[in-house]
């Protein structure tokens, strides 16, 4: 067990090796330059030369990649280019508990309506139930978040203008708190946010609880006399998280880096925005720790769901 | 005589497909008597399964289907009970192994809770402590060694010859009166098929279980079972006592079946004969006998009429042709 953490940790470390040097590369070579879009119009070459040297831009690509290695092995995430020399550490932790918060309650939402539904539809397949959720499903899969916020918002200015209706239309409240207008602004944000992954988990639960129950041992359970309530529930179930743990460790990975799009389009300040922020002002040291963020989730989530998989399932021993 | 433990009347379960309707069981009739071993012969697709499968009433709905006929045990149709009277007869008076012990246990749960989880559904007097020492104790009959530590391992763990053991420790554990076993030895080692059948034979005896053995295997019959019948397309084609098939089979199918097995005390190494031909059509079975297009001694009225089964000169002997042997 502790052989496979420590296995596990140092797969970690080659994984953040590498992705902080692609994402390091791409931001060298991409166009467009941090100096420049910083002076904007203040731009002149003593000062452009003098932030550059600075920030130790001017030196060559190995070196500087080498610099921001020893700094983030002393936990130092460096300093933000754009906002006034802000430590990234600081803006994440202020991004991290806010996507978190829409994560947890969107992928909450998305197991406890997804999976019921799935089960549901895979032991009325083929019925009117099976259809309508089915095709309901497949009409959320389909349409991007960002179309789902953006005519949320219409419909509610729609209504604000015509019935005077009054509801957020953007922002987030407080992180981790509940008032009734703290769930004003959340409740969107969040169903938007597990619509598209509900229809996900609803359809692969449908098909692989309709194929754990073509399964022998289903029959079998038949044949011994237990009830269809525990065929389904203790000897199906079982059997058919199996694949569905495999997409909540992905899942789970994708939760402390928010959703990018409905964070922009809701304005809210969680990790998505900031990472979309930061690229379009060319914010190395903040992309480069947002992408450390994303890699390192992924890992754990994908730790996560190892540990899952050998607790539903037998066959799969950690070694 | 004593009472039958299991009547089957006219039993006709189909199928129902896009490619029409499949008459895998057709008109088929037969009874067991307490303790009685009966052997189900046929090739693939003659309806055995199909006929053991309608018996524990697990047929597929949909596309299968029972559309008539009756299954009446111990004086009670098993068609008219309710879903919940149902389940208290499977697994506890009607058991029933498969053909593939690799997949007939779940691959989740602990061979010993898979057995007494059984027990604990038809004794509502068990405890989980009493009902696992009963698994324990399952496990032991049917010699899987160094029971009570096996009884925690998974399906995984166990090697087919073991899994199947533990199907059966599983379908006995509740004393049941007929034990269905559906080719229970064809996914076998030959040397695992004669062990795992002699345990059942010994066990079945020993808790006094009349057993329906469904078999390809004509061997696994002759050292067996006491009464035979032979299916062919959805049809019993004979019915008879075990050594009745072998010394003196009326229906010409059988004869060709039994032609058609090597013999081990043959020594002039004569060639094995062939049924020619292929089983009929089921959606649109042939007027007549199914048989008759293979048929070495075909006269024009088995194309006409499809014979009952009816009895020959030979006492207890029963088979489905105009001609018999």
């Amino acid at each position: 067990m502790a052989q496979f953490f420590i296995k596990r940790l140092i797969g970690l470390v080659f994984v953040l090796l590498g992705v902080t040097f692609i994402t390091f590369i791409f931001g060298f070579y991409a166009p467009g330059d941090p100096i420049t879009a910083m002076l904007g119009n203040h731009f002149n070459l003593a000062a452009y030369l003098r932030l550059k040297h600075e920030y130790g831009l001017d030196l060559p690509l190995y070196q500087q990649y080498y610099n921001y290695v020893v700094n983030l092995l002393h936990g130092n995430l460096g300093t933000s280019f754009t906002t006034q020399g802000r430590a990234v550490w600081d803006i994440l932790s202020t991004g991290v508990p806010t996507s978190l918060e829409l994560g947890f309650w969107g992928l909450l939402l998305q197991i406890l309506i997804g999976v019921p539904l799935g089960i549901l539809s895979a032991l009325k397949a083929g019925t009117w139930l099976d259809t309508l959720s089915m095709t309901s499903a497949i009409f959320l899969f389909a349409i991007p978040s960002f179309i789902l916020a953006t005519l949320f918002q219409v419909v509610i200015v729609y209504l604000h203008l015509h019935f005077g209706v009054s509801w957020p239309v953007a922002g987030w409240g407080n992180t981790w708190q509940y008032g009734w207008s703290d769930i004003q602004f959340k409740l969107a944000p969040v169903i938007i946010y597990a619509a598209t992954g509900m229809a996900y988990f609803v359809r692969l639960t449908r098909t692989s609880t309709l194929e754990v129950l073509r399964k022998d041992y289903i029959r079998t359970a038949r044949a011994k006399g237990l009830k269809e309530r525990v065929v389904i529930y203790r000897h199906s179930l079982r059997n058919a998280l199996i694949p569905i743990i495999t997409v909540l460790g992905v899942s789970l990975g994708f939760l402390v880096t928010g959703a990018f799009f409905i964070e922009t389009v809701f304005n809210i300040s969680g990790i998505g925005y900031i990472t979309i922020q930061s690229i379009t002002t060319r914010d190395y040291p903040v992309i480069q720790a947002t992408t450390v963020l994303l890699a390192s989730a992924v890992v754990l989530g994908n730790l996560i769901s190892d540990l899952l998989y050998t607790a539903v399932d037998p066959r799969i021993k950690i070694s | 005589m004593a009472a039958n433990l299991l009547e089957v009347n006219n039993l006709k379960t189909y199928f129902y497909t896009r490619g029409g309707v499949i008459k895998a069981v057709d008109d088929v009739s037969f009874v067991m008597k307490p303790g009685e071993t009966l052997g189900v012969v046929g090739e693939s697709g003659s309806g055995k399964s199909v006929t053991a499968l309608s018996v524990m009433r697990l047929i597929a709905n949909p596309p299968g289907k029972i559309v008539g006929g009756d299954i009446i045990f111990n004086g009670e149709s098993i068609l008219q009970k309710s879903m919940d009277d149902l389940t208290e007869l499977r697994g506890s008076k009607i058991s029933m192994i498969f053909q593939d012990p690799m997949t007939s246990l779940n691959p989740v749960f602990t061979v010993g809770y898979q057995i007494a989880e059984t027990v604990k559904r038809h004794r509502k007097d068990v405890n989980n402590d009493q009902a696992w020492r009963r698994a324990v104790e399952m496990l032991d009959l049917v010699r899987i060694p160094d029971a009570k530590k096996r009884a925690k391992a998974y399906p995984h763990e166990f090697s087919g010859g073991m899994r199947q053991r533990v199907m059966i420790a599983i379908a006995l554990a509740c004393n049941p009166q007929l034990l269905i076993a559906d080719e229970p030895t064809t996914a076998l080692d030959v040397t695992i098929q004669a062990q795992v059948l002699e345990l059942m034979k010994g066990l079945s005896q020993e808790f006094g279980t009349a057993v329906m053995l469904i078999t390809h295997d004509l061997g696994v019959v002759a050292g067996t079972c006491q009464h035979v019948n032979v299916m062919y397309a959805g049809h019993i084609v004979e019915s008879a006592p075990v050594k009745q098939i072998f010394d003196t089979p009326a229906h010409p199918y059988t004869v060709g079946l039994l032609q058609s097995i090597p013999r081990v005390d043959d020594l002039r190494g004569t060639r094995l004969t062939p049924i020619p031909g292929q089983p009929p059509d089921m959606v649109n079975p042939p007027q007549g006998c199914p048989y008759a297009a293979r048929c070495p001694k075909v006269q024009a009225r088995c194309r006409q009429e499809r014979p009952e089964l009816m009895q020959v000169s030979r006492g207890e002997q029963l088979a489905a042709c105009f001609y018999p042997n």
